[in-house]
């Protein structure tokens, strides 16, 4: 019904000729997928496929120095994951794909790589793929590489067949993830792009926008909350090292600051392209400053934690509330002042308006 | 026969009755449907509550359903004109009841809906029998209380002297062809903010005088479409527009429906005395009531006390960041509380921008601590709200132990006043 009324009502401004004034949030929308997402979801199949790599060469022959390689292959995989993390939605949390999961576990449970490792069940890349969700992943690929010397690679087969699967599967699920946002496979892109205009995910432009910059301080409220807070026993509960994202690599502090270094992507723009900035400006109105100073304070913070995060959340509390503390400033200028500069919480209610 | 008293023909009340009926049929439908039902009142792990309203839970699921599938029929029947004052109020009690279930869901014209249905309920209406002229000019003063405190609540600076917050949600149409360069600009803000302050303090009297009626109402008819399209309103503007109609001569119905035609006879339906004063303290309590905020210091855009239930419709954008700090005696440190991921969105959202809110889930914190056998509980809140374009401000004070102040009518002294600076 609204529908046809729009219709009637833009034939009745037909009279007026005006261009639409420009509306950058379209291509804005483009150029996150285009610019940003695609190209990172793309450099993590080449990285996974790096790490493969190193991995059958680790398997061929074990040594510190072949060990080493593989850790860091795993190391670099991590980064283009981390930084896109503002896109942890669609095909990574929709089914039927749902590629999370098996791509980044949380918590990781080496029990469950553990079980793999000593159980019978014969290992095919068909059967990795009918794994559970803990025994897959970064986080298996990470047991199974950061707990282990080289010698485990020699005495035990199992682990060496285990760690190329899992390595090949993560190549075959990024894989899928580009596919699925790719207009030559599933065309996700398209769902966030034509947001408003035949989108079965976004009914509006803002909606598409809007699920975006959510996303970009739902993270930094989760690397508060979940990634630094809840492990420094700041919710109140245990220290436990446990909840530690990346904690047998000792990579939790660059994972963190990779899923900033991605937020400011996200609002700068890649090289020349369109960024959140823009479209602020457009609005007349300006938060570069504020952004990057607040955002350059957390990596700070989060840098002055110090490796590792596993011995900081016991031993360095008042370092890991500090960044928690900084975090929420940046976190606040997005949620806040840029949703409300926006209007990206325009939705009177969820389900009818005042 | 005083001039309140004297007859009049009940056809306008009548037909408002069965459009009002027909329109809450099709919304509770349309409720249900949206599965609306489950996000709002069954799956919340709970619920915030009015005050003095604890008591009311949701049914178990296959029993809120019943309860919405007897609202349809209840609305059914005023539409059809079956034991109208019977179908009033029993869909008066029940959809007031799944109202009070949760206060994020709250929404002026669902305060309408309980509000109309009520009167409906409350005082007769028939089309063989006058009625006295006070029931008509009732629900008329109800309808108008409605138009004249949502303009009156227009007269701000935001909204006359920033065109706020229109400026900024016009924008997001600006992607559309043709009208899009014409709804983003700010002229058409300043003219829509103005124009929408002189439409709501004028409607009423334009209905009312003969003359100017048809044109008001074609103008109403702009106003509500034109807010329907550009804003997710809902039935918002389906039930001014019905209730608009009000304002007509008593008798309007009679010369469009055939079977209407013939004109009541026979003295007024008979009114006792207790009826006659409900209808004066109801009016009283609806002039007084919106007006409340008067008694409260600051600017209730920003402090939301005396915000509800007083037709403040469509006039903050606010967008809001709450966390807590739950300090147990004995404990090293306090411990930080995201309350995002314990609530619905929608929960979350009205949290985030509502101090009674910030104060319920306060409670609601400290009553868990307390559960968990700590002796002693303090909740403090660091909450921050942007309003209208503003910088994110504090509006809690973050010193103050929230669990100690009781919920409660009276000024609460924690809320911080809104930041003098632009």
């Amino acid at each position: 019904m609204k529908h046809l009324i729009w219709i009637i009502a833009l034939g009745l401004c037909a009279c007026d000729g005006d261009d639409p004034r420009t509306d950058l949030r379209r291509p804005l929308l483009e150029a996150w997928v285009v610019d940003f997402a695609l190209p990172q979801y793309q450099e993590l199949v080449n990285r996974a496929e790096a790490l493969e790599t190193a991995a059958t060469a680790l398997c061929a022959s074990p040594s510190e120095d072949s060990l080493l390689a593989a850790r860091d292959a795993w190391m670099d995989a991590r980064q283009p994951w981390e930084e896109a993390e503002v896109f942890t939605f669609g095909p990574l949390l929709d089914f039927p794909l749902r590629l999370l999961p098996v791509i980044e576990f949380r918590p990781t449970r080496p029990e469950a790589v553990e079980g793999i490792l000593t159980g019978e069940q014969a290992l095919t890349l068909e059967a990795v793929h009918l794994l559970g969700a803990p025994a897959r992943g970064f986080p298996a690929l990470e047991v199974l590489l950061f707990t282990a010397e080289p010698a485990a690679f020699v005495t035990d087969g199992r682990r060496c067949d285990y760690l190329s699967l899992v390595a090949a599967d993560l190549i075959a699920n990024a894989t899928l993830l580009v596919e699925a946002w790719s207009p030559t496979g599933g065309n996700y892109q398209s769902q966030l792009v034509d947001a408003g205009a035949g989108s079965e995910a976004f009914m509006s432009l803002q909606e598409g926008v809007a699920k975006v910059v959510n996303r970009m301080w739902q993270h930094v409220e989760k690397i508060r909350e979940i990634e630094l807070g809840k492990p420094a026993g700041l919710d109140g509960g245990p220290m436990s090292d446990e909840g530690v994202e990346s904690r047998f690599s000792g990579r939790s502090i660059v994972d963190i600051t990779d899923t900033l270094v991605g937020i400011s992507a996200v609002y700068e723009g890649v090289g020349e392209g369109l960024g959140l900035r823009d479209l602020i400006a457009a609005q007349g109105k300006d938060f570069d400053v504020e952004f990057r100073t607040r955002l350059d304070a957390g990596v700070d913070a989060v840098e002055a934690i110090g490796d590792p995060l596993t011995t900081a959340v016991f031993e360095r509390v008042d370092a890991v509330q500090n960044a928690v503390d900084v975090l929420a400033e940046l976190q606040r200028l997005i949620q806040v002042d840029i949703m409300g500069a926006l209007s990206l919480s325009l939705s009177f209610n969820d389900s009818d308006g005042d | 026969m005083t001039e309140i008293n004297r007859p009049v023909d009940a056809a306008s009340l009548v037909l408002l009755r069965r459009l009002f009926g027909a329109l809450m049929c099709f919304a509770v439908i349309r409720f249900m449907a949206y599965g609306w039902v489950d996000t709002l009142l069954v799956d919340p792990a709970f619920h915030f509550t009015y005050l003095g309203f604890d008591w009311v839970r949701p049914w178990p699921r296959p029993l809120m359903y019943a309860h919405f599938v007897a609202m349809a029929v209840a609305a059914l029947c005023m539409a059809v004109g079956r034991w109208p004052r019977l179908a009033s109020a029993i869909f008066c009690l029940l959809f007031t009841y799944a109202e009070l279930i949760e206060q994020a869901a709250y929404l002026n014209h669902y305060y309408l809906v309980s509000l109309l249905s009520a009167l409906f309920a409350l005082f007769p209406a028939r089309l063989d029998r006058p009625v006295p002229r006070w029931v008509l000019w009732l629900v008329r003063a109800q309808v108008g209380v409605v138009y004249i405190y949502a303009g009156l609540a227009k007269l701000g600076p935001d909204w006359l002297l920033q065109a706020e917050p229109l400026k900024t949600w016009l924008q997001a149409y600006a992607h559309l062809p043709l009208v899009g360069g014409f709804l983003a600009a700010d002229a058409t803000a300043w003219v829509m903010s103005w124009g929408g302050a002189v439409f709501d303090l004028g409607v009423v009297f334009g209905l009312l005088w003969p003359p100017t009626r048809r044109a008001v109402y074609c103008v109403a008819l702009v106003f509500h479409t034109t807010i329907w399209l550009l804003f997710p309103v809902g039935m918002f503007s389906w039930i001014m527009l019905a209730s608009a109609t009000i304002f007509f001569a008593p008798d309007w119905p009679r010369r469009f429906i055939s079977r209407w035609r013939r004109p009541p006879v026979g003295e007024p339906i008979p009114i006792g005395a207790p009826r006659r004063v409900l209808a004066m303290i109801w009016l009283v309590v609806q002039i007084v009531v919106p007006l409340r905020h008067l008694a409260y210091p600051g600017d209730v855009n920003w402090t939301e006390q005396g915000f509800r239930f007083a037709w403040r419709v469509m006039l903050i954008e606010k967008t809001g960041q709450v966390e807590y700090r739950v300090c147990r005696d004995g404990a090293n440190h306090c411990a930080r509380v995201y309350p995002r991921s314990r609530m619905t969105p929608l929960q979350y959202r009205m949290l985030s921008t509502q101090p009674d809110m910030v104060q319920a889930y306060a409670h609601r914190l400290a009553l868990e601590a307390r559960a968990e056998g700590a002796p002693a509980v303090r909740v403090h809140a660091d909450a921050f709200v942007s309003l209208n374009g503003r910088p994110a401000a504090r509006f809690v004070d973050p010193a103050a132990d929230l669990a100690r102040y009781p919920r409660s009518w009276r000024h609460q002294p924690w809320i911080l006043p809104l930041p003098s600076s632009p």
